[in-house]
């Protein structure tokens, strides 16, 4: 009980209550928050973890959620340790407390702060995973990470939905060569660039003359397109002590299914590395699967990664 | 015919009209037959019309009070299949109309009056019991029943004690104008239709002071919650009222549907504005009165009415007395408030009020002088964004402030009370309740173990003490300051509880779970980009991945797999960066293998040489095929040694596998 997180508190609630609008899940956000004196949580950020985690889906533009279904997962080079994502009230705990009470099986949670906590579960084979699976009534998924990536594009130049230039307040431009964000005055130089809209933060994408609506991640990655310096690959240390990884620029936004295939590949959300995001075990050729469909090239590391505590 | 021949199936039909017509489907209905409603219904003057009703009624059952003739006129219209309204309406409507005329609310006294004006008696009448509590008990099956609550939903309750003139009683509390106000008052507290825990003495003690501060337009509603002799009666109908309103909002003067008005704020320069929103379904023009002789036409212009904005002065007295603009067929309305939130609205492109302050979500918020100091201490002792605007100041109306770019995160227990009761969708006002927690939607009052709500107070509590109570253990008694009671510091385990304040208890429950299952919109949103979709990680489409195979972990460092062809070969190894999350070493045994080659060979490279292991089936046909002429697979091959103390059979198979790599490197 006293192990649970914010982020535990408002998947259990999820779990309950199936589906909603954005406000509810919001709100139940700041209830949680206030119940474990936590300040300071912003709710779409904690929502999208739950949604990177695989525990949730969300549509920003319709402002609604669901949970999504319970799947024990398995992704490569994890050493046969499988992970639960989706639904997850108390009652499927139980069930995988109870599980996974033999000689066979290893279950460890992993905190990750105000996030949900991850549950992985060790076992010996593939054969004892399905039998878990089987026993928890859940759906087992191999390689989560790898299906997912398949399913990674950026919207064509046509899709975009067109937009009038932006007005000249707090006007910002995104600086394709520090990942910075420039204020400005002027929006004449083709670009992405964001302002506060009646409180809420925008994006428009200045393109042959033309402007469009963008949202922060498909803005970044067009206008960064082809970069190398965006997205790297790290080899496992020869120890097995250092994953493998992908590593993405802080400052630089995935699209959701982007980043749920990359978490999807240890069922862990990104560690800070250097001023990067560190996606833990992601194998390389996903990884330049990853990069291709978002436009990007893939530059790979000669030294694993470094993590920060 | 003239008035003076008003027979009782006349009677009948006018009242059924009046109190019971199709314009209240749905909605709770009172049979609260004053002076008024018979002027409105007759045309007569109010004595003559109550002499009207009441010779009708005289004619069927004087001398001798024979209340038995209408009970059986009642019971054959029912068993003929109920042909009109019921015949016993004038009856009940005379018993009625005898306690809203008295000034004690009795009933016998004025009612033998009305059917005697010599009749001195003030008990019962004889014959009384025997048939009016049934009468009234038809009439309540004839609207829910039979009519299923077409011509309005009744409130027709048997009183626990008074069980002969509390129909009547009661009915004659709520008259048909006060309704309209009495749902401004449930609004006002946010009272969820249908989802609500109604607690009577909350609501009255709510009610009183909604009331005051509408006198004397509100005089019979503060009195309904005020009079101590009206309490026994009111506390059912209320209740009744409370379960049955199904959120719709009525005009006081014209019964027209009512919505609130919205205040527009434009911020560059700050300028306050009413503007009226016009829904589909509603008229495309509007005749409004203000109530002091002012009319206004509106014409339909998209999502809001013209003109707009609305040419009403946002002033000092229109935003502490509110605004009534009141239509035939749609009215509007401005309640009085001291705090008034404004969110973005996408259709407008402006800011426009409304109800509710949601968490996380940028606001700018108008406050009365009243509560602007507490306000601002509190955003500035909560560290929450928002922040006083003075320039605004001269732009607003005398005694008001912006509070501009307000965000609240985590609930907040210390807001002041007026804008406490406008964050989430906990509703608000004089009145104690549940607010917060994380509440399980679809079972009443139920919480998950972590989200206990809290109590809110309303400013008037006297002695804010409460009491957790749970069966078989000791009550946990505290006092409460500030306007919630932090029931949430209490770490609850499951169970069902009660929150109790002097004599109001709110039962609740805490759960650790509820579904054993996942409910059926799981996976009803899902995440999408133009390759597919995914409901969390199950991708549609989804792509075949190999069934991983199991390898002994040999060792910790990497290792390399070799299969049967040539090129088969790939490397493996511990995931000893597991353990640092898992928090300890963890038993490697096996390791996944995920390449779609069966392995044959593991090569362990150790410090004189590199140790090949046989992997695959015991006995198991595993032979090297030639033909692709991989030579970096052929170098592992002579590279490697096989294990010492190999079986027969995998020594010859090894030797197979060095044969085929000197060949490819030959």
């Amino acid at each position: 009980m006293n192990t649970r997180s914010v982020g535990d508190d408002v998947l259990r609630w999820a779990s309950e209550n199936g589906a909603g609008r954005w406000r509810d899940l919001s709100e139940a956000i700041a209830n949680a928050s206030a119940g474990r004196r936590r300040r300071g949580i912003r709710s779409w950020i904690l929502a999208s973890e739950l949604s990177d985690l695989g525990h949730i889906d969300i549509d920003w533009d319709q402002g609604s959620w669901s949970v999504a279904p319970p799947v024990l997962a398995l992704s490569p080079g994890m050493g046969f340790c499988a992970y639960l994502a989706g639904w997850r009230n108390s009652a499927l705990c139980e069930r995988f407390d109870q599980a996974t009470d033999d000689l066979a099986t290893f279950p460890f949670p992993v905190l990750q702060d105000d996030a949900p906590g991850a549950l992985f579960v060790k076992c010996s084979s593939i054969g004892a995973i399905e039998d878990l699976a089987d026993r928890m009534g859940v759906a087992l998924v191999l390689d989560p990470c790898a299906q997912l990536s398949e399913l990674v594009s950026l919207p064509s130049h046509a899709r975009l939905p067109g937009a009038p230039p932006p007005p000249g307040e707090a006007l910002a431009r995104f600086a394709p060569a520090t990942l910075a964000w420039t204020e400005t005055d002027e929006a004449e130089q083709a670009g992405l660039y964001r302002f506060e809209l009646h409180g809420r933060r925008v994006f428009r994408l200045h393109e042959d003359d033309d402007w469009f609506i963008v949202d922060r991640a498909v803005g970044q990655l067009r206008v960064l397109a082809g970069r190398d310096d965006v997205v790297c690959w790290h080899p496992p240390s020869a120890d097995g002590r250092m994953p493998r990884a992908l590593t993405v620029a802080r400052d630089v936004s995935l699209p959701s299914v982007a980043a749920r295939a990359a978490v999807a590949a240890s069922g862990l959300l990104p560690k800070k590395s250097d001023q990067r995001r560190a996606f833990l075990n992601v194998s390389r050729p996903v990884a330049a699967r990853i990069a291709d469909r978002l436009g990007l090239t893939l530059s790979v590391a000669r030294d694993p990664i470094q993590m920060e505590n | 015919m003239e008035a003076r021949d008003w027979d009782n199936d006349r009677w009948a039909r006018a009242l059924a009209e009046h109190f019971f017509s199709d314009d209240f489907a749905g909605e709770p209905v009172t049979f609260a037959v004053d002076p008024d409603c018979l002027t409105a219904i007759t045309g007569e003057s109010s004595d003559a019309a109550i002499e009207n009703l009441s010779r009708t009624v005289r004619t069927l059952v004087m001398p001798g009070h024979r209340f038995v003739r209408v009970l059986q006129l009642a019971r054959n219209w029912q068993r003929d299949g109920c042909d009109g309204p019921p015949p016993s309406l004038p009856l009940l409507a005379l018993t009625v109309l005898a306690v809203s005329t008295n000034e004690q609310f009795g009933l016998y006294k004025p009612f033998r009056r009305l059917l005697d004006s010599k009749d001195g008696d003030e008990g019962m009448p004889p014959g009384y019991n025997d048939a009016v509590p049934e009468l009234w008990e038809q009439l309540r099956w004839w609207l829910e029943v039979h009519l299923e609550g077409r011509r309005g939903l009744p409130t027709i309750t048997k009183h626990d004690v008074y069980v002969n003139i509390g129909y009547s009683t009661q009915q004659a509390l709520l008259r048909t104008a006060d309704r309209p106000l009495l749902y401004r008052f449930f609004r006002s507290i946010g009272l969820t239709p249908g989802a609500e825990q109604i607690v009577p003495s909350e609501l009255r003690r709510a009610l009183a002071i909604w009331s005051r501060r509408r006198l004397p337009r509100a005089d019979r509603l503060y009195r309904l919650a005020t009079d101590a002799n009206l309490q026994r009666y009111v506390d059912a109908l209320l209740q009744t009222l409370a379960s049955r309103w199904d959120g719709r909002l009525r005009d006081p003067t014209t019964g027209s549907r009512a919505v609130p008005l919205r205040l527009m704020l434009q911020v560059r320069p700050v300028a306050l504005s009413f503007v009226a929103r016009r829904r589909a379904e509603d008229p495309g023009a509007l005749d409004l009165d203000d109530l002091t002789g002012g009319r206004l036409h509106l014409t339909s212009g998209g999502p809001y009415f013209e003109p707009f904005p609305l040419p009403i002065a946002v002033s000092q007295r229109v935003l502490r007395d509110g605004i009534e603009l009141a239509g035939p067929e749609l009215s509007f309305f401005h309640e009085p408030a001291l705090a008034i939130p404004f969110a973005y609205d996408d259709d407008l492109l402006e800011w426009v009020s409304t109800d509710r302050i949601a968490f996380d979500e940028k606001h700018h918020l108008l406050v009365h002088r009243d509560i602007r100091d507490a306000t601002v201490d509190w955003l500035a002792a909560s560290n929450i964004d928002g922040r006083l605007d003075p320039a605004a100041t001269r732009h607003l109306p005398e005694g008001w402030f912006l509070i501009r770019d307000l965000r609240i995160g985590p609930r907040s227990e210390t807001a002041p009370r007026d804008v406490q009761d406008l964050l989430g969708s906990g509703g608000g006002g004089e009145r104690v309740r549940l607010v917060g927690g994380l509440k399980v939607r679809s079972l009443d009052h139920a919480y998950l173990t972590g989200g206990t709500p809290n109590v809110a107070l309303p400013r008037s509590l006297e002695m804010p003490i409460f009491s957790i109570e749970k069966e078989g253990f000791d009550p946990i008694e505290r006092s409460a300051d500030g306007p919630e009671f932090e029931m949430a510091r209490f770490d609850l385990a499951p169970g069902d509880y009660r929150v109790v304040h002097a004599d109001v208890a709110f039962p609740f429950t805490i759960l650790e779970a509820f579904r054993d299952v996942p409910p059926p919109d799981v996976g009803s949103v899902r995440t999408g980009m133009e390759g597919g979709n995914a409901a969390g990680l199950l991708a549609s489409p989804s792509t075949h991945v190999p069934r991983p195979s199991a390898l002994p972990a040999l060792a910790p460092a990497a290792m390399v797999v070799l299969g049967p062809d040539p090129g088969d070969q790939a490397s493996v190894s511990v995931p000893l960066w597991v353990e640092s999350f898992a928090g300890g070493p963890l038993s490697w045994v096996s390791l996944d293998f995920w390449v779609d080659f069966e392995p044959v060979w593991l090569l362990v490279r150790a410090t004189e040489h590199t140790a090949a292991s046989y992997v695959a089936h015991p006995h198991g046909a595993a032979h090297p095929r030639a033909g692709n002429a991989d030579e970096r697979w052929a170098r592992l091959v002579v590279q490697a040694e096989l294990v010492d103390g190999a079986l027969e059979y995998v020594a010859d198979l090894w030797r197979e596998y060095e044969e085929l790599a000197a060949e490819i490197l030959a």
